[in-house]
């Protein structure tokens, strides 16, 4: 396998400025957006700058106590991420979030890096750290869908679950309807991008594996296997989430206490 | 049936329920009334256990209202709420919740026909969509299905609100049949109050 052609930093700089040109346009339109561009740019190259450097020694080192801490760090700001993003309490979310998450991480890495693609040494930075972070961010995303469809769904029908607890319904028959809106919100644009992937664009773990080297038949390899993590990790995710967190937003006579 | 024991209930500064004692016997055919904002919707919410009292306890049927007993509790009561638009999609959705809620076999369909019938609706009425139903269609439909649960305690919020007089000495007339079933009502219609068993007014 050969590397890639290293890119220098000048060039770099040339990359940079063409976006000189969509800056203008931003101008001429009036759009307000190159504040927040430049920010966004910024911000950009640092997180990279700093992930690149990490990762290159991360990588050197393949100790499995600093990929352990890493995919926990990962871990926990994907929680956080996810609260802050659904806009709901802390108390109440922290531990389901934590809970259902890790557990998925931890299945899926074992099936797909110990069974699936089989490498001698399980806690192969290589494979570790870049698969736990296309589930982390394919989870994140899959939970704040389904959270945020959840409790609007429930806020704007509470009448239904009311009068079906009222009415002698299983906590789970009374959130059944709920469950299903949610994970449906959550599940279709999975589905739909799983259908679509390869015909419209290179996924892009993909073209990272190709620019990387590897010969386009061992990337579409680890693509699929990829999608068929993702898709499994986000629906496992999804619902024990929804099922979790409905342990602790009630109280104990069934109301929702937020 | 009902037993509510020096309850005192409090929203913020406002006291709803002071030292307030109600005995319900078995069978009666009880009437609420009352100015808004007096508790009545109060009342409902501490049976069905969606508020807790500050002080005193509620038993129904022997059962204290608390979490142990709540799933029990709401097995033996079907509930109306006063807005019955409750998101439902079709007609036979909403007729059908109550028994599958509480799990209890849906009527045979003579006698749906015949009930549906006595109050003034086709039972074909049951395909339709909830959202193409009058406000006192649908307040029939709940209504039926409530009389069909055979449940020993019926709460209705404002079971008349959008019936006209005909339907109202129909459901009356059964209510009459129904001798071992107790029902409360939250009700401000002179005809339902007049024609109760009992009227508290909070």
């Amino acid at each position: 396998m050969k590397g890639s052609v290293d890119i220098s930093w000048i060039n770099i700089a040339f990359g940079y400025l063409i976006l000189i040109i969509p800056f203008l346009l931003f101008w001429y339109y009036k759009l307000n957006l190159i504040k927040d561009s430049v920010i966004a740019i910024i911000r950009m190259t640092l997180q990279l700058y700093l992930l690149g450097f990490y990762l290159e020694y991360i990588f050197k080192l393949n100790s499995i106590l600093v990929n352990i801490t890493w995919i926990i760090v990962m871990i926990f700001i994907s929680v956080y991420t996810t609260i802050k993003k659904s806009k709901v309490h802390f108390k109440f979310y922290f531990i389901p979030l934590l809970s259902s998450l890790s557990f998925v991480v931890i299945l899926t890495l074992l099936y797909f890096i110990g069974f699936m693609i089989g490498v001698k040494y399980f806690f192969n930075t290589r494979y570790l750290i870049p698969i736990v972070g296309i589930l982390l961010g394919n989870s994140i995303q899959s939970n704040i869908i389904a959270l945020n469809s959840f409790n609007s769904k429930l806020k704007s029908e509470y009448n239904l679950y009311q009068f079906a607890i009222a009415n002698g319904a299983s906590k789970y028959d009374a959130l059944l309807p709920f469950i299903q809106h949610a994970l449906r919100q959550a599940l279709n644009p999975m589905i739909a991008m799983t259908a679509v992937v390869g015909l419209i664009s290179i996924p892009g773990m993909m073209t990272g594996q190709i620019l990387g080297g590897s010969s386009p038949i061992v990337a579409i390899k680890y693509q699929i296997i990829t999608m068929i993590s993702i898709f499994f990790a986000k629906a496992l995710v999804i619902v024990l989430t929804l099922n979790f967190t409905n342990r602790f937003i009630f109280d104990e006579l069934g109301n929702k206490r937020v | 049936m009902i037993k509510l024991e020096n309850i005192n209930v409090k929203f913020k500064e406002k006291i709803v329920f002071n030292d307030f004692n109600l005995d319900i016997a078995k069978a009666e055919k009880i009437v609420i009334t009352g100015n808004s904002g007096v508790g009545k919707s109060t009342l409902f919410n501490l049976f069905l256990g969606f508020i807790k009292a500050d002080i005193g306890d509620i038993y129904i049927n022997n059962l204290s209202v608390n979490s142990q007993n709540i799933d029990k509790i709401r097995k033996q009561i079907s509930y109306i709420p006063q807005n019955v638009n409750i998101p439902f999609n079709k007609a036979k959705d909403l007729f059908n919740a109550q028994f599958l809620y509480s799990k209890i076999n849906l009527p045979n369909i003579e006698k749906i026909k015949e009930i549906f019938k006595d109050f003034n609706l086709k039972h074909t009425i049951l395909e339709h969509q909830v959202s193409s139903l009058s406000g006192g269609e649908k307040q029939r439909i709940l209504l039926i299905s409530s009389i069909l649960t055979n449940k020993k305690l019926l709460l209705w919020d404002e079971p008349t609100s959008a019936l006209d007089l005909k339907n109202k000495e129909i459901l009356l007339k059964y209510v009459k049949n129904m001798e071992n079933i107790t029902i409360l009502s939250i009700s401000h219609d002179d005809f339902w109050i007049n024609n109760a068993t009992r009227v508290v007014k909070l």
